[in-house]
């Protein structure tokens, strides 16, 4: 069994969001633009503890591992975010929000 | 534990998946001595659009998770996919085992069902 090189591990990347891009920029003021990262990668089966697995993403890391066509692997996922501080326009009004879950603090495989 | 609800939604989307799970299986059957199995169910499906922005019948979504969609559907980076259907909700189980100095210990095992996937 070749483990992918440490590289192709599940881990966090830049992302950058454009919100002109996906046609929010009518309504946000700022940021325009912002890194929110996102997390990239495989996961190894077993999944070891670098991954923050939950008892489930282990468990199905082994059944991985001994029974291959049974379960998908399981995925690099967000195990930490940070929320976003926004202004934006809503109904005519200008609006400064945090709005949560912007922000991959943290990748793991779940 | 009662059963994980049926998720509905479009074919192929995220929501969870039925998975009996034995624990010989994974090779813990040495050391648990009951239950002998459980069912621990799994996340599959895709996260992309329109499912993931929480409308009827889609799974429950990060915000991060929609923003990565949007910009993949406005902008395709290689190696830059959708976001990935994961456990949103787990629920414990009891497990009797063999602790390291033959002791018989009942424990509360965290985080071993699926009840709820999600886009993350």
């Amino acid at each position: 069994h070749h483990l992918p090189d440490r590289s192709q591990l599940c881990r966090r990347v830049k992302f950058q969001v454009d919100f002109n891009l996906i046609g929010w920029g009518s309504w946000i003021i700022y940021p325009k633009q912002y890194n929110a990262y996102r997390c990239e990668g495989e996961c190894p089966n077993p999944v070891g503890e670098e991954f923050h697995p939950t008892n489930h993403a282990y468990i199905q890391s082994l059944l991985k591992r001994y029974q291959p066509h049974r379960v998908p692997s399981t995925c690099c996922a967000p195990v930490k975010t940070k929320p976003l501080s926004m202004l934006y326009v809503d109904n005519g009004r200008v609006l400064l929000e945090h709005h949560k879950d912007m922000i991959v603090e943290e990748c793991g495989c779940l | 534990h009662t059963e994980p609800r049926v998720e509905v939604g479009p074919v192929g989307t995220c929501r969870t998946r039925r998975l009996h799970v034995s624990f010989r299986e994974v090779g813990w059957h040495r050391w648990v001595i009951a239950p002998r199995g459980f069912l621990a169910n799994f996340c599959q499906g895709t996260c992309a659009l329109p499912e993931t922005l929480r409308g009827p019948g889609g799974p429950p979504a990060l915000n991060h998770a929609v923003l990565r969609a949007l910009m993949h559907a406005a902008a395709p980076t290689p190696g830059a996919g959708s976001p990935c259907c994961v456990p949103e909700r787990l629920s414990p189980i009891s497990v009797l085992f063999f602790d390291n100095s033959d002791n018989v210990v009942l424990r509360h095992y965290e985080d071993m069902v699926v009840d709820e996937c999600g886009c993350r």
